[in-house]
């Protein structure tokens, strides 16, 4: 008991708002950090000190620092991202393609006007402005063909180029969660909670998560464990590296994993979901699909079209060569699906007769190969080459559609539970600054205190002068 | 439940964008018009409608090739129209001059008219549609009709020159020349050129051309005697018993007689050694005056026909006598079949248990006859120009019902793939006012703070 407690008491107080001021300017800075986590100062009174057969109170003390968060948001964020990261990538991939296949002018309007050419070929087949026609229309087919194939092709490689800058980006953020666990477990040594580490930390975890899928556990440290698959990205103060720089039979990346003892093997396909399993999946399975169906209807009509063609007779009298130049394997075919280079120099050896003799007025074999558009196909699942070729854009749009509504499902899941995260942890200025204004009333408050103690002394002075 | 200005950020953040997602969808789908813009927006509805589409090209392609059908159809229709109107005139013409009253020099007027319209048709027969000869077939490099001295030949050939009207079915536009104007493979099919080149010949006083050949294929593998079973015993007359007929060698021969009236005669050939053959000719009954009904009669003796190995008549072994068939009194004239007008000149010895028989025979004689041939022609041009007339019918529904399916697919993929424009307008002006909504209580929402009411 006397003034020296009170002017104590005073001064811990003062100290004790000064740290809440700080603490809301932490906040208030922080209010738009991404990943940032509100802290609250715990305050707490000091021990009464027992006088004169009374508690006396000691003011107040500073107890900690504490960041509030809700850890079961934060582990079901872990999984939205990781849903999130697969859907967008498996949407980015299949929205991309969608666009090769637009609803008019595409292949299927090639195909048509190809057997257009031919059947007005068959109402004059001794006509070179038909036969011309006939070479522009199915030049424009190879060439939709062609294009089409290279353009899935270089979706390919562009998913390709991508799995390289994240497998980059992954490396790093494992690298910075392995150094950030160090510094955790370094600070909290102490017992004091290292909270803008922790949510350093699991912003990058967050990122991890999305690209790789992986999970996460928190040991008994405070050091995260991140797994993916089986595969130990990071552990403890150690990070695996992924490396993307080997390429496999196709020309295309593979993910090599290397632990931090050397360990190296190809991992590509222990990667299935995240961004990088999407990726993959999309790369390796979707539009691969996609180009070996384009492939066997390329193939298909390569192979008919000329078989009928070679029951013909040209303007000179001789059957039919190749009409497509022939295509040897059905892998790559829709990449070189070209018209025999003799044909399209010359228009006269395109055979729309059935006999020798009876040309140039035999219209029979123009009007067999104009029908060719109506035949169904074993090889395309009994459809016509047109409706082969609407069945896999059909089965596209399908798988663009439910990429898409998967895509907006999750992403409006984790919307939601970011909304959540931020409602616990996220920093409302308005509460900073009525905590401002508590803890500057509380420091003036102290301040007085301070003076009247001040006064006090003063007046015990005067007493004894 | 604690709210955050950063929350309220994404909040507004987020709906925002959706708001301006669907914003740009709707004004997507009013521009474009089209409902459908990428596959995805409806991959069942954009499959179908890019079906649809297709199916509209094939349909537009079929359109175009009935259009195709229509001038060789109609010009067809005209050559029949010209080929009736000749055939009638030369009708009149030999309707005319069958009387004994006109002059050697009027029947060879008439002669240079029956010419005039010979040339005429000749002429049409030849007839180019979008430089296709219409009744050539396929040969396009020859014409299809040439005058020789003989007759006139057919050098095109038997293409039918189909048009595609629909996904299974096709039409001829063009006719064969040989069928039209030759009969060929016709039922009672006319030579019109014939008709009139022989009627010509007629009017000009030429003995008509009296050429019968007879091609037989004998049989050489028959043993030499062997005769045929007697059931074919001929009519009342008890046959010799090496001579028994045989359907496979015997063949009908049709005669004209000055009137121009057929008979039916019936060759009778029978093997008796191994190059010699006997033939007879016998007659129905009711070619003979006073014929028994269901009899045969004997109208020439028999003879024999001895042929050398290779197939050609020995003429010096065999003893052909006359056959005049004194028996056939039909009209003013007899026939007379004379041995010379019997040609085996081509007549080859098969080694095969058969005897083919064909029969080449234009003897023709008087106008009655030339009638009896004009009519059959002219039925035989109605017919042709009846089928010219069915195809235009067939093309012309063809066509309509094509015009139908147009229609009904343009209206289905109009249907699958146009957005409904006012849906689409009201859609877009809701976005609209909603997204303006959206962006004013954002902006109320954010501003406001302690800090405002602080100062």
């Amino acid at each position: 008991m006397g003034i020296l407690a009170t002017l104590s008491i005073a001064a811990q107080s003062l100290k004790n708002q000064q740290v809440g001021i700080q603490t809301v300017g932490h906040n208030i800075a922080n209010a738009s950090t991404p990943g940032f986590s509100r802290q609250r100062v715990e305050l707490v009174t000091e021990y009464p000190s027992f006088e004169g057969g009374v508690f006396l109170g000691q003011g107040s003390n500073v107890a900690g620092v504490q960041r509030v968060v809700d850890r079961f948001v934060e582990a079901e964020l872990l999984t939205l991202n990781r849903d999130v990261g697969t859907a967008e990538a498996e949407h980015q991939a299949l929205a991309a393609i969608q666009e090769v296949f637009p609803t008019t002018g595409g292949i299927d309007a090639a195909l048509s006007a190809f057997f257009g050419a031919l059947s007005d070929l068959a109402n004059n087949p001794g006509g070179l402005a038909e036969r011309v026609s006939v070479i522009g229309k199915a030049n424009a087919l190879g060439e939709n063909l062609r294009q089409v194939r290279e353009l899935l092709t270089s979706a390919q490689r562009n998913l390709d180029d991508e799995l390289e800058s994240i497998t980059n980006r992954v490396n790093l953020l494992t690298e910075q969660i392995a150094t950030l666990n160090g510094q955790i477990n370094f600070s909290e040594a102490s017992g004091a909670e290292a909270n803008d580490f922790r949510d350093q930390r699991q912003t990058r975890i967050q990122e991890l998560v999305r690209l790789t899928g992986a999970t996460v556990r928190e040991e008994a440290d405070g050091q995260v464990t991140v797994v993916s698959n089986g595969l130990l990205l990071v552990s403890g103060q150690r990070a695996a590296t992924l490396d993307s720089s080997t390429f496999n039979g196709a020309g295309f990346r593979q993910v090599t994993f290397q632990s931090p003892d050397g360990l190296t093997f190809d991992a590509t396909t222990l990667f299935q979901t995240g961004k990088i399993g999407a990726l993959l999946d999309m790369r390796d399975n979707h539009i691969q699909g996609i180009i070996d169906r384009l492939d066997q209807i390329a193939v298909t009509l390569v192979n008919t079209v000329n078989a009928q063609h070679a029951l013909g007779f040209d303007l000179n009298g001789a059957a039919g060569s190749d009409f497509f130049t022939a295509i040897p394997a059905v892998a790559g075919a829709a990449a070189v699906v070209r018209m025999n280079p003799a044909l399209a120099s010359d228009p006269r050896l395109i055979a729309a007769a059935s006999s020798a003799t009876a040309v140039p007025g035999d219209n029979r074999n123009a009007l067999a190969l104009g029908n060719l558009r109506s035949v169904t196909h074993a090889s395309l699942g009994n459809l016509t080459l047109q409706d082969g070729f609407l069945a896999l854009v059909g089965d596209l749009g399908s798988q663009v559609e439910s990429a898409q509504m998967s895509l907006d499902f999750r992403q409006s899941l984790l919307t939601q539970t970011q909304a959540r995260r931020e409602s616990a942890s996220g920093v409302n200025i308005d509460e900073e600054m009525t905590k401002l204004i508590l803890f500057q009333r509380a420091f003036e408050a102290s301040s007085l205190l301070v003076r009247t103690a001040d006064a006090m002394y003063g007046a015990l002075i005067e007493m004894t002068r | 439940m604690r709210v955050t200005s950063q929350m309220l950020g994404i909040q507004v953040n987020d709906g925002l964008a959706r708001a301006y997602q669907r914003l740009a969808r709707a004004q997507e789908v009013v521009t474009s018009g089209r409902r459908i813009n990428h596959v995805a927006d409806d991959p069942i509805g954009a499959t179908r409608a890019m079906d649809l589409r297709s199916f509209e090209n094939a349909v537009a392609q079929y359109g175009r090739n009935i259009d195709n059908t229509s001038p060789f159809l109609r010009q067809a229709d005209s050559v029949f129209d010209d080929v009736v109107k000749g055939l009638t005139r030369t009708k009149e013409l030999t309707v005319q001059m069958a009387n004994d009253v006109y002059s050697p020099v009027e029947r060879r007027a008439a002669a240079r008219e029956v010419r005039q319209i010979f040339e005429h048709l000749l002429s049409v027969a030849n007839t180019k549609v979008e430089n296709r000869f219409l009744f050539g077939g396929f040969i396009n490099g020859t014409v299809p009709f040439t005058e020789t001295a003989s007759g006139v030949n057919y050098l095109g050939d038997n293409g039918e020159i189909r048009i595609q009207t629909n996904a299974t079915s096709t039409l001829p536009i063009n006719f064969l020349g040989n069928e039209v104007f030759q009969g060929a493979g016709v039922t009672g099919g006319q030579g019109i050129f014939d008709i009139l080149r022989d009627l010509e010949a007629l009017l000009n006083g030429q003995s008509a051309p009296n050429d019968m050949s007879l091609a037989v294929n004998l049989d050489d593998a028959i043993a030499a005697g062997a005769g045929f079973t007697p059931v074919d015993a001929v009519g009342t007359e008890a046959p010799a018993a090496t001579f028994n007929g045989a359907a496979d060698f015997s063949t009908t021969v049709t005669v004209f007689d000055s009137k121009g009236t057929g008979h039916d005669l019936t060759f009778l050939f029978a093997k008796t050694g191994a190059t010699t053959y006997k033939y007879r000719v016998v007659a129905n009954s009711a070619e003979i005056t006073g014929g028994t009904p269901g009899n045969l009669y004997q109208v020439a003796p028999e003879g024999t026909l001895e042929f050398n190995p290779g197939g050609t008549l020995n003429a010096g072994a065999s003893t052909l006598t006359d056959i005049t068939m004194i028996g056939l009194v039909n009209g003013a004239a007899n026939i007379t079949v004379a041995a010379a007008d019997l040609s085996f000149a081509g007549s080859t010895q098969l080694a095969q248990p058969s005897a083919v028989l064909t029969l080449n025979q234009t003897n023709v004689n008087g106008y009655a006859a030339q009638l009896g041939r004009i009519d059959a022609a002219i039925d035989q041009m109605l017919t042709f120009r009846a089928e010219a007339g069915a195809r235009m019918n067939h093309a012309q529904l063809a066509g309509d019902s094509l015009e139908v399916l147009r229609l009904r697919t343009l209206g289905e993929r109009s249907r699958i793939e146009d957005a409904d424009v006012l849906a689409a307008y009201s859609d877009f002006a809701r976005l609209q006012s909603a997204f303006d909504a959206a962006l004013k209580s954002a902006s109320q929402v954010l501003r406001p703070s302690l800090l405002d009411f602080l100062r």
